[in-house]
C-alpha cells in the first residue's frame, strides 16, 4: 500500500528518547567513544549497526562502561545459531561481549545489528547491568542473540568505548548511536 | 514513533505489587521498563504480570511461553489457562541472597493496548546475572479471556517484596496517523 508523506511534518511534541550522540565508522578506527554522557536521562539505549574488519564472519561486540579495563564482569547468554538454541556463561573477564557483530570474512554489505540498553544509569549505589540483543545473518549462517552483563560497579555511567574482537577497526558504514531515555519529571 | 512517559513507580522494600491504574487510552503502545530486585528468600524470586486487576476466578485466564538460558541450558517452557503471565524463571530477579547491588532488567512491550477486537499479547524481555549464575529471558504472555482495552496492570514479585532501589516506568507510543511510523 503506498503511503504518501507529503502532508507530514515534524511534532513539536518532545518525547522520551531522546539522541545523545551519533557516530560513523572510517575504517581507521577499533574503537567507538561516546563520552560526557549526559546524567539527565534514566536509560541509555545504543543502537549499532557494525562490521569489524577482522577476518572472520562473525567476529564479538564489545562495550566497556566508562572504559573500564580492569573491573571483571560476567554474562549469561542466549543465542541461535540456526541449528541450535544454546545458552552460555562468562564470569571473571575484564572483557565481556555484549553480542556479536558481522566480520570481514562476511559477504561484502552484511553488517550486523545490536541494541544495549542500561537501565538506571547514572544511580550510584546500584551495579549496572545491561540487557543487548544482537542480530547477525549471513545467508546461511549467522547468530541472534539475547545477554545480560554485569559491570559490577557503582559508578555512574559516563561514557562507552565500543569495541570488537582483537581491536580490529569498525569498517566503513558502521553507525552507532546513542539516545537516552527520560521518565516522568526528566 | 515517539515514546512518553507515563507514570514511574519505585520499589519500597515492603509491597510485592506495583500497579499503574488508569492508564491513559491515548497511546498506541506501552512500554514499561524495570529495575529489580526482590527482598524474598527464594532463588527463583520470579514475578507475575496481569491487566485490569484480571487475577480472579477460576483462574485460567492467561497463557505465556518463554525460551530462557541460565549459562548452561537453552530451555523452553510454558503454560496454558493459567492465573498469570509468569515472567523472570529461573534466576532473572535478584533476591535476598545475591550481593548487594545487583538489580534485574526487565522490558516489557504492550502492543495496541486500547483495541477491543484483540487479545493482548505482550512481549517480556528479561535479565539478570550474578557473577555466576542468572539467566537471560523471552516471554510472550497473553490474556486470553477478554478483549478489552488494558487500563491497569500489575506487577508482582512471587515471593517478596520489591527491594528499594527497584523502579517500574511506563511509556506510552505513539504512532503517525499518516505513515504509521
Amino acid at each position: 500500500m503506498p503511503v504518501s508523506l507529503a502532508s507530514t511534518s515534524a511534532s513539536s511534541m518532545h518525547g522520551a528518547v531522546v539522541p545523545i550522540a551519533y557516530a560513523t565508522a572510517s575504517g581507521s578506527s577499533s574503537s567507538i567513544i561516546f563520552s560526557s554522557i549526559p546524567q539527565v536521562y534514566q536509560d541509555l539505549m545504543l543502537v549499532c549497526y557494525s562490521r569489524s574488519a577482522q577476518a572472520v564472519t562473525q567476529p564479538q561486540f564489545y562495550c566497556f562502561e566508562n572504559s573500564d579495563f580492569t573491573t571483571l564482569r560476567s554474562n549469561t547468554i542466549l543465542y541461535g545459531n540456526g541449528t541450535s538454541a544454546i545458552s552460555a556463561r562468562n564470569t571473571g573477564s575484564t572483557a565481556i561481549p555484549s553480542g556479536w557483530t558481522a566480520g570481514a570474512s562476511a559477504t561484502s554489505g552484511i553488517f550486523g545489528s545490536t541494541e544495549v540498553y542500561w537501565l538506571n544509569y547514572s544511580n550510584t549505589s546500584t551495579y549496572k547491568t545491561s540487557l543487548s540483543r544482537s542480530a547477525g545473518d549471513l545467508n546461511g549462517s549467522g547468530i541472534t542473540s539475547l545477554q545480560v552483563k554485569l559491570w559490577p560497579s557503582t559508578s555512574a555511567i559516563t561514557s562507552i568505548l565500543i569495541s570488537n574482537d582483537a581491536n580490529n577497526n569498525w569498517s566503513t558504514g558502521s553507525t552507532f548511536a546513542l539516545y537516552g531515555v527520560r521518565t516522568v519529571n526528566q | 514513533m515517539s515514546m512518553f512517559p507515563i507514570a514511574s513507580q519505585l520499589g519500597n522494600g515492603s509491597s510485592s505489587d506495583i500497579a499503574f491504574t488508569n492508564i491513559p487510552q491515548t497511546f498506541t503502545h506501552l512500554q514499561l521498563r524495570m529495575f529489580h530486585r526482590s527482598t524474598g528468600s527464594n532463588s527463583g524470586a520470579f514475578q507475575f504480570m496481569y491487566f485490569n486487576g484480571i487475577y480472579t476466578s477460576p483462574y485460567n485466564q492467561y497463557a505465556w511461553h518463554r525460551l530462557y538460558g541460565d549459562g548452561s541450558s537453552a530451555v523452553a517452557t510454558g503454560a496454558a489457562s493459567t492465573s498469570r503471565i509468569e515472567f523472570s524463571y529461573p534466576y532473572g530477579q535478584p533476591y535476598s541472597s545475591d550481593t548487594a547491588g545487583i538489580f534485574g532488567v526487565t522490558i516489557v512491550d504492550i502492543l495496541d493496548y486500547t483495541n477491543t477486537n484483540k487479545n493482548k499479547t505482550v512481549k517480556i524481555l528479561n535479565g539478570a546475572d550474578k557473577n555466576g549464575s542468572g539467566s537471560v529471558s523471552l516471554t510472550s504472555g497473553m490474556i486470553q479471556s477478554t478483549t478489552a482495552a488494558i487500563t491497569q496492570i500489575d506487577i508482582l514479585d512471587a515471593y517478596g517484596a520489591y527491594a528499594i532501589g527497584s523502579r517500574f516506568d511506563l511509556y506510552g507510543i505513539t504512532t503517525s496517523s499518516t505513515t504509521g511510523a
